[in-house]
């Protein structure tokens, strides 16, 4: 055979392997490609290749201006000692600014599917979610809330909606409300729930469930449900609770499901050691049951510091990873990756950021992927309205008549 | 011990002795192998010697055992070393792993095409694919705009 032409469903699989970028810069070569890279089929094999190679997502904050980049999630296979991340875009809209803050109260940040979720200063009420590979953004309709109040963003793999939840402080006014994003309008929706709780970090979505922790203890709620400390898991698609008592933690997705790190003297208040050489993992294997299986893990060289990392994740190959909490030009940024069947530590220094920014807050996520189905959507295309500031709404305020009804 | 060998024929006529172990890795080998209709040879109409040659070679690197006790690790700097080649040899690649269904190579020689690619223009996609632009100018631009990102 001397022709080297590769048949149609043979360049699709070429073409499924390319990054995001390329495959945007492609749809001008032929009206045949860019239908081709439009159809239900080629969106799903390139969603399916991009999944197969996940990449760390690094999101750094300085001043309330937003950096993405990303780099390959380097497998246990690998010897690499010094990975460079790649830069996507700076987020920084019109001078619009979205201010971190360690409390969850003031900032939620969320990854779910390829994209990211920020809501920054209520005040100014503009939550949004952004594409961090395009630098295309969304700006969704005002909500309401009133000081303390609580976002998450999730996907459901089932319905294929990407879902934003607003959870107000029970006692404060307003409502819970929830917000479905796709192609169709985006409204707020309020939900309605019996178990009222406080709630103390951020969210992550695994498998369409939005897990997060939380307190029913300052409440009256009913004696079937667990007083204090708990894991708040929030099915998406039904948009029902579940509670599930646990102390504290990071939490993290462990393969698929949700897993809970945390370390031995967390009860103290007077931590003395920040060095970290032991941890406890603990599976939950059935929301449904409350099961979990549990792992104890030490290791004698290189310590990490808990002040100067969080747990963020774990591989395919079942190395859990940490990442740094701030990043500074002046020192190496490492990833580093816990192997517990070796129990030893390896690192990664990452490399790219120092052309972009000097210093930031990094959040890290580690299952980033690439997806086309989010690259068309059409609220992406349109120019964000104006901020506007949200006014107090009449009908935002609840009766305890409301709180009274369970839904079904 | 010896080991079961069998013959594989290339539309050109050459035939290659090797292990069935070694050939099995090939999907449309392993159920010809169970039709049992191999004794006399298998032709394979579809793949050229020097193609081939190529495709044992990576079988036999890939057919890992006591005699071969490689790591994941080597075979990874391995595949670089071997796919350093012209890139009408890849694409005869990806035809031939195509037709024998061997997946790992499938993989690696589609994303080293991929790798290939990634950083050209659009005018050069058309010249590598032999493809011929039906937009109409203005056309084209209103694509390029809607990707503009992806030019920076």
């Amino acid at each position: 055979m001397n022709s080297h032409f590769l048949t149609n469903d043979l360049i699709l699989e070429v073409l499924s392997r390319l990054p995001l970028k390329s495959v945007a810069r492609f749809h001008c070569v032929s009206k045949r490609w860019a239908s081709m890279f439009g159809s239900p089929y080629f969106k799903e094999l390139f969603l399916t290749r991009s999944s197969a190679k996940p990449r760390l997502l690094f999101a750094i904050v300085q001043n309330g201006v937003w950096r993405f980049f990303s780099s390959p999630r380097l497998e246990k296979s690998s010897s690499t000692l010094v990975a460079t991340a790649e830069f996507h875009m700076k987020l920084s809209p019109n001078n619009l600014r979205i201010y971190h803050d360690n409390t969850p109260r003031y900032f939620s940040i969320g990854y779910a599917s390829g994209l990211i979720y920020l809501y920054g200063d209520r005040y100014e009420a503009t939550p949004l979610i952004c594409n961090p590979n395009t630098g295309r953004y969304t700006i969704l309709p005002k909500c309401y809330t009133y000081r303390k109040a609580f976002s998450f963003f999730g996907f459901d793999p089932i319905d294929k909606q990407y879902k934003a939840l607003s959870m107000i402080y029970p006692s404060g006014p307003g409502h819970s409300k929830i917000l479905t994003f796709g192609d169709g309008d985006m409204n707020w929706k309020k939900i309605k729930y019996r178990v009222l709780h406080d709630i103390y970090s951020q969210g992550i979505c695994i498998n369409g469930v939005l897990y997060y922790l939380g307190d029913t203890s300052d409440w009256d709620n009913d004696h079937d449900v667990t007083s204090g400390n708990v894991l708040v898991c929030f099915d998406l698609r039904s948009e029902s609770f579940t509670f599930i008592g646990l102390e504290c933690g990071q939490l993290i997705n462990y393969k698929g499901k949700l897993a809970v790190i945390f370390w031995d003297d967390v009860d103290d208040d007077d931590v003395k050691d920040d060095a970290i050489d032991e941890m406890h993992v603990w599976v939950l294997e059935d929301v449904e049951k409350k099961e979990w299986s549990k792992y104890a893990y030490t290791w004698t060289e290189d310590k990490l510091y808990r002040s100067q990392v969080s747990v963020v994740g774990m591989t395919a190959s079942g190395e859990i990873v940490f990442s740094m909490r701030k990043y500074t030009s002046e020192q190496p940024f490492y990833v580093y990756y816990f192997n517990p069947e070796r129990n030893n530590l390896r690192r990664v220094e990452i490399q790219g950021f120092e052309a972009f920014t000097k210093f930031g807050t990094v959040y890290t996520f580690v299952d980033h992927v690439e997806d086309l189905n989010v690259y068309n959507l059409k609220h992406f295309k349109s120019v964000h309205p104006p901020s506007v500031q949200p006014e107090y709404d009449e009908s935002d305020s609840e009766s305890e008549e409301d709180r009274e009804i369970i839904i079904g | 011990m010896s080991s079961k060998m069998i013959v594989l024929m290339s539309s050109d006529g050459q035939s290659f002795e090797v292990e069935e172990a070694v050939a099995i890795q090939s999907q449309t080998i392993a159920h010809m192998v169970e039709d049992d209709c191999v004794a006399d040879g298998i032709p394979l109409a579809n793949v050229e010697s020097k193609i081939l040659v190529k495709v044992i070679e990576y079988c036999k690197k890939y057919h890992v055992d006591e005699a071969n006790p490689i790591s994941e690790e080597d075979l990874n700097k391995w595949d670089e070393k071997f796919m350093d080649l012209e890139q009408s040899t890849i694409f005869e690649l990806i035809l031939a792993a195509n037709y024998l269904n061997i997946k790992s190579l499938f993989d690696l020689t589609c994303q080293t095409v991929a790798d290939m690619i990634k950083g050209k223009t659009p005018e050069e996609i058309r010249s590598t694919f032999n493809i011929e632009n039906d937009f109409t100018p203005e056309e084209e631009e209103a694509v390029r705009k809607e990707n503009q990102w992806a030019f920076e």
